[in-house]
């Protein structure tokens, strides 16, 4: 077992155990802000996030254990205020059309269900483009080219890991359009990143 | 016989749910003999650890660029600060 004064001491100054709300603009501001502009897309919307962010944060003061850095726990309450941002939006406009069962990805398949275009070699080890920032620039291309609710979902899902029930009350959805949904936004991504990273080799399907 | 189209759609439900055997069980067994399928589900599984990496990269910090906070916006929200500590 570590002894606690050499974690504490191994910790960067000033990174973790305590909180500085007067630096909080300068040092996690900028980042906050990108974080929430990914998500929200609009700049008013995410500055208003990070707002609401920062003022539960100080309500919340007595609730950081030290235990994870000052931007780590500012980044938990952000995401908690997007995910509040879902929710409320989709109530306000819950006339949304709902979504077709089985249209949209049609082309990827022929009338007997097999692959068009079958899904190429992304070669054994695909993480490692992890290591460069083109992908993700390319990454995020990918994602706003998504309809806003299928990228929604997607987020929601693998970003924050809500489970399916939680993501279905936020958008106001039943799980089985959900399903469809996230469906539709992996496939559309993998195409995607198949084209404009991993080489474009998709394979004609040779029936 | 399930068709491609079907397993995908499955393969992308059971990252959602548990589903029931049989149904896990045709999927195993096409994904055995489909290689397009199985590079489906691979490829799923690469783009979730993408999405929770991607939220990492988020966390560090970065050159200011166009997705920097104005300087009126860092005002503001400095203003917040102040008047949250003093009420």
């Amino acid at each position: 077992m570590i002894p606690l004064f050499a974690v504490l001491s191994a910790a960067p100054s000033g990174a973790t155990g305590k909180l500085d709300p007067n630096r909080w603009v300068d040092e996690h501001g900028d980042v906050m802000f990108r974080y929430a502009l990914s998500r929200l897309s609009r700049p008013d919307v995410a500055e208003n996030a990070v707002q609401e962010a920062f003022v539960s944060a100080l309500k919340g003061l007595d609730s950081f254990s030290g235990r994870s850095s000052e931007r780590t726990w500012l980044m938990g309450i952000l995401k908690h205020k997007i995910v509040d941002h879902f929710r409320k939006s989709s109530r306000e406009t819950s006339t949304e059309e709902p979504e077709a069962p089985a249209d949209g990805l049609s082309g990827l398949f022929d009338t007997r269900g097999r692959w068009k275009v079958g899904p190429g070699d992304w070669g054994r080890e695909p993480e490692a483009a992890f290591e460069q920032t083109e992908f993700w620039g390319v990454f995020e291309n990918c994602l706003s080219n998504l309809p806003a609710r299928h990228s929604r979902a997607f987020s929601l899902r693998e970003v924050d890991g809500l489970d399916s029930s939680e993501i279905c009350k936020v958008l106001d959805i039943t799980e089985t359009n959900l399903w469809v949904m996230i469906y539709r936004a992996r496939s559309k991504l993998r195409r995607c990143l198949e084209s404009n990273w991993f080489g474009g080799e998709e394979e004609p399907q040779n029936a | 016989m399930r068709s491609c189209q079907d397993i995908s759609t499955l393969v992308s439900e059971s990252m959602e749910r548990k589903l029931p055997l049989g149904r896990r069980i045709a999927i195993r067994m096409h994904l055995l003999m489909c290689k397009y399928c199985s590079r489906f589900e691979s490829q799923l599984k690469f783009l979730r650890k993408a999405a929770r990496q991607r939220d990492e990269e988020y966390h560090r910090n970065h050159d200011c660029d166009e997705y920097c906070l104005t300087d009126e916006a860092r005002a503001r929200l400095k203003r917040t600060i102040e008047e949250g500590r003093d009420g």
